[in-house]
């Protein structure tokens, strides 16, 4: 499903308030695995639409999305 | 007449938005700063409580303001980017125009942050959580400084002759100043909300 990129920008603003009011909870792990995840949705989105990488090749959304997992599962590793 | 070019796997690997080469440097940015900040979570975690103490200096407030500064900026760039392809330069202009007052804000936004740092006598050599602070942020920094003179170069270009600007020179420096964003999107919950 390909989506308006206005209301891409909009559920990335949306996904910025909701991460720094999760914040304001605590900081447990799983506050923390939330926090970074949000993080990796946007980063996505960002690259999917506003970069256009949905309508490039897919070995391209699955390199930014490998290398998004690594990154987020390597700071959890140590948090 | 003119030949049709097959659009083989191949190709569509090899053309991404931008062309291989800004994707290539894309991934390269994302995989230092990404070493970067794990390296900060991996000292973090042998300092939690001094990394928590040093982290209450910053204000997720205007992170998340930053935050969507630039991904408003962003914004702009992609409407740009889209008024380019249809070859309307006049708003491609103005909508680039708005991305780079959007760069600036952040800019200002950060010097301001920076600002008040030294005033408190917050130094590079405070503490672990403030060498990273400073490297990563101001790392940062000078790759949106770079987008900004990028599209400084393209707003020139598009003003004088928009027909000497190549669609797949826009896209790339349009997918380095979004790869500003990326860098950020992980640099923003990482130093200012998760200790």
């Amino acid at each position: 499903m390909k989506l308006n990129i206005n209301l891409v920008y909009i559920i990335l603003l949306l996904l910025t308030i909701a991460t720094s009011l999760t914040a304001l909870a605590n900081h447990e792990k799983a506050t923390v695995v939330l926090i970074l995840s949000i993080a990796l949705a946007k980063v996505l989105l960002v690259s999917f639409y506003f970069m256009e990488l949905i309508d490039a090749h897919r070995a391209w959304r699955i390199i930014i999305f490998v290398f998004g997992i690594i990154l987020i599962s390597g700071m959890l590793v140590f948090y | 007449m003119q030949q049709k070019i097959p659009v083989t796997s191949y190709a569509r690997f090899s053309y991404p938005p931008g062309g291989i080469l800004i994707w290539i440097i894309v991934l390269l940015e994302l995989i230092t700063f990404g070493i970067g900040l794990i390296g900060f979570f991996y000292v973090g975690g042998e300092h939690k409580e001094m990394f928590h103490q040093a982290s209450t200096h910053l204000s997720p407030l205007w992170g998340a303001i930053n935050t969507m500064v630039l991904l408003t900026a962003g914004f702009f760039m992609v409407k740009s980017s889209h008024n380019f392809k249809a070859k309307d330069f006049l708003k491609t202009i103005s909508w680039m125009s708005l991305a780079m007052i959007g760069g600036l804000l952040f800019m200002a936004i950060k010097g301001v942050e920076y600002y008040s740092k030294i005033q408190a006598g917050i130094s590079l050599n405070e503490n672990l959580f403030f060498n990273f602070y400073w490297a990563l942020t101001f790392f940062h920094l000078i790759h949106v400084l770079v987008a900004l003179v990028i599209l400084m170069v393209f707003y020139i270009k598009l003003k004088r002759n928009p027909s000497s600007l190549d669609e797949l020179d826009f896209m790339a420096g349009a997918a380095f100043w979004h790869m500003c964003d990326l860098i950020w999107l992980f640099i923003f919950p990482a130093l200012y909300l998760v200790y």
